[in-house]
């Protein structure tokens, strides 16, 4: 739970997506455990609540609601830094675009932004989301105001 | 476990079923800040695989599920 006073929350998500996607390629490429994984069809425990699901298509989640930062640049620097382990090097991009050509996988990035009434909405860098075309991954943004 | 969650369900009342961001009153029927209800189903909604205009349906037991009718997750997994 967070309190009005610790506000701004973000946090942003990389998501791979596909239904011939192997998620497990995808973890051998990546240095980060997944949030969630499974293939098309398979099943998966999703929470005490929820149970256990049946994933519609394969996936490849990870989030940076473990970072505790509330600037926006810094959760998305992180998502490149996993897409980047130094500037230039573009070896495992290279790596993840031919993986998502042959499993016919999408990437997608999203940023989720909850701020104070008033509060100026973050922008996304233009170098983050030059990097972030590299792969291609699409940005997304579900920003709110309390 | 996944009968169970169905039956739940079943009994649970729906709140909100529409594309984009729910009303700020589904929060308060579910008992959780905006921003952490509003937290919850980013996540819930990008584990799946959806985009945020996706169309989702929210029980008042926290179960969220997708425009097709399938449970994708429940809130107070997320919070």
């Amino acid at each position: 739970m967070t309190r009005f006073d610790e506000l701004p929350k973000t946090y942003a998500t990389l998501r791979f997506a596909g239904d011939g996607l192997e998620p497990t390629h995808i973890s051998a490429l990546l240095p980060v455990a997944p949030k969630r994984a499974h293939r098309k069809g398979e099943t998966f425990y999703a929470g005490p609540h929820t149970g256990n699901l049946t994933g519609r298509t394969g996936i490849w989640y990870f989030d940076t609601r473990d970072l505790a930062s509330r600037d926006l640049t810094d959760h998305l620097r992180r998502i490149v830094e996993l897409l980047y382990p130094e500037p230039g090097n573009v070896d495992r991009v290279t790596k993840l675009r031919n993986l998502m050509r042959q499993e016919h996988a999408t990437a997608r990035v999203s940023c989720f932004w909850f701020g104070k009434p008033g509060a100026q909405p973050p922008a996304i860098p233009e170098d983050l989301s030059a990097a972030l075309a590299g792969l291609p991954a699409e940005i997304e943004t579900d920003f709110h105001e309390a | 476990m996944i009968w169970a969650v169905r039956r739940k369900r079943c009994m649970a009342e729906r709140l909100w079923s529409n594309p984009g961001n729910p009303p700020r009153w589904v929060a308060g029927r579910l008992g959780v800040s905006q921003w952490d209800f509003s937290d919850a189903l980013h996540k819930i909604k990008k584990a799946a695989g959806l985009r945020g205009a996706d169309s989702v349906t929210i029980w008042q037991d926290g179960t969220v599920a997708d425009g097709r009718g399938e449970v994708i997750g429940n809130i107070y997994d997320e919070v």
